[in-house]
């Protein structure tokens, strides 16, 4: 799969989560910040992280993955740095 | 172990700080309390007794637990850890309370011996849901939720009724972790607790009620020493 691929899947699985709440018109790209532009609640972070790590097994560890990431960078993630995690994990 | 969130927040608060340092040497349980984040509305049991029940519930009848578990609680998570702790008893091994801001009194006297109406407290919560639009959707989605705990549940009420167990903390028998920050406006009760608590182990480090989001590092070693 593609770095492509990839983000494809992961927003969907963003789309899902958030549901009929969905107000973000613009698509999802690399770029795009979890808080700051799709406004994702930490909670639905991590039903998204449940969600990639049900489709994707155990080749992808978001808590060892946040253990590395200062409180700072998990505030200003991006989806590109999820699917570049998780194309790294497999 | 389990983490338990306080009241108003959610399983994420400890998922983003310590819980992934933690899992690095065990595993670690997250749940939303009833009414919070993701778990089904209720529109009663916001007490510590009942929270706690519900506690023991998916522990032994959700997931079939068989052994007794490190039950760690932030903020007033502390308090409903110590609860669960002494109400079942069975089913803990250990108890840790980060920062917790009670018992040993209840939150209305403390409230009161610090000048402030404990009404108004209450007031200060939001009434009315307010629309999700770009740029207000993560503050419309916590308000509202706050907004229907207040309107739609005894949450409010319950929470201003709960009372202190002082009388009861002697009886706990388990190790006991209390953790607080140096600066936190609770380190008081963080004494108090020692105090009482005949097997209690009082840790204070840098910071203030936030510490497992300032010092989240530091505060899972902290769990994991005690817990191990």
């Amino acid at each position: 799969m593609t770095e492509q691929d990839t983000l494809q899947v992961i927003s969907n699985m963003i789309r899902e989560v958030v549901g009929e709440d969905w107000n973000f018109d613009d698509p999802i790209t690399m770029d795009s910040t979890f808080n700051g532009d799709l406004e994702l609640e930490s909670i639905e972070f991590v039903a998204l992280a449940e969600r990639m790590t049900a489709h994707y097994g155990d080749d992808v560890d978001f808590a060892g993955w946040f253990s590395k990431l200062s409180f700072e960078e998990i505030v200003e993630l991006t989806v590109g740095d999820v699917v570049r995690y998780v194309d790294g994990c497999r | 172990m389990v983490l338990i969130h306080p009241l108003t927040f959610s399983l994420a608060v400890w998922y983003f700080s310590v819980a992934p340092f933690l899992a690095r040497s065990c595993r670690v349980l997250l749940y939303d309390l009833r009414g919070h984040g993701r778990s089904d509305p209720a529109p009663d049991g916001y007490d510590l007794k009942t929270l706690a029940g519900d506690l023991r519930d998916l522990l032994c009848v959700k997931l079939g637990a068989t052994t007794p578990v490190g039950i760690a609680g932030w903020s007033s998570a502390g308090s409903l850890a110590l609860r669960f702790a002494l109400d079942h008893p069975d089913w803990t091994s250990a108890v840790a309370a980060v920062d917790a801001p009670m018992p040993p009194y209840p939150l209305r006297e403390r409230v009161m011996d610090e000048g402030r109406d404990p009404e108004e407290i209450v007031r200060q919560f939001p009434s009315e849901e307010v629309p999700v639009t770009r740029g207000g959707r993560r503050r419309a989605l916590r308000t509202n939720q706050h907004v229907r705990l207040r309107n739609e549940t005894t949450f409010a009420r319950d929470f201003e009724a709960e009372g202190s167990f002082n009388d009861e903390l002697p009886g706990l028998q388990k190790p006991a972790f209390l953790l607080y920050g140096d600066q936190s406006p609770f380190l008081d009760v963080g004494q108090c607790l020692a105090a009482r608590l005949p097997r209690a182990e009082l840790e204070v480090i840098p910071g203030n009620h936030y510490i497992p989001l300032s010092r989240r590092e530091q505060v899972a070693d902290c769990l994991a020493g005690f817990f191990a």
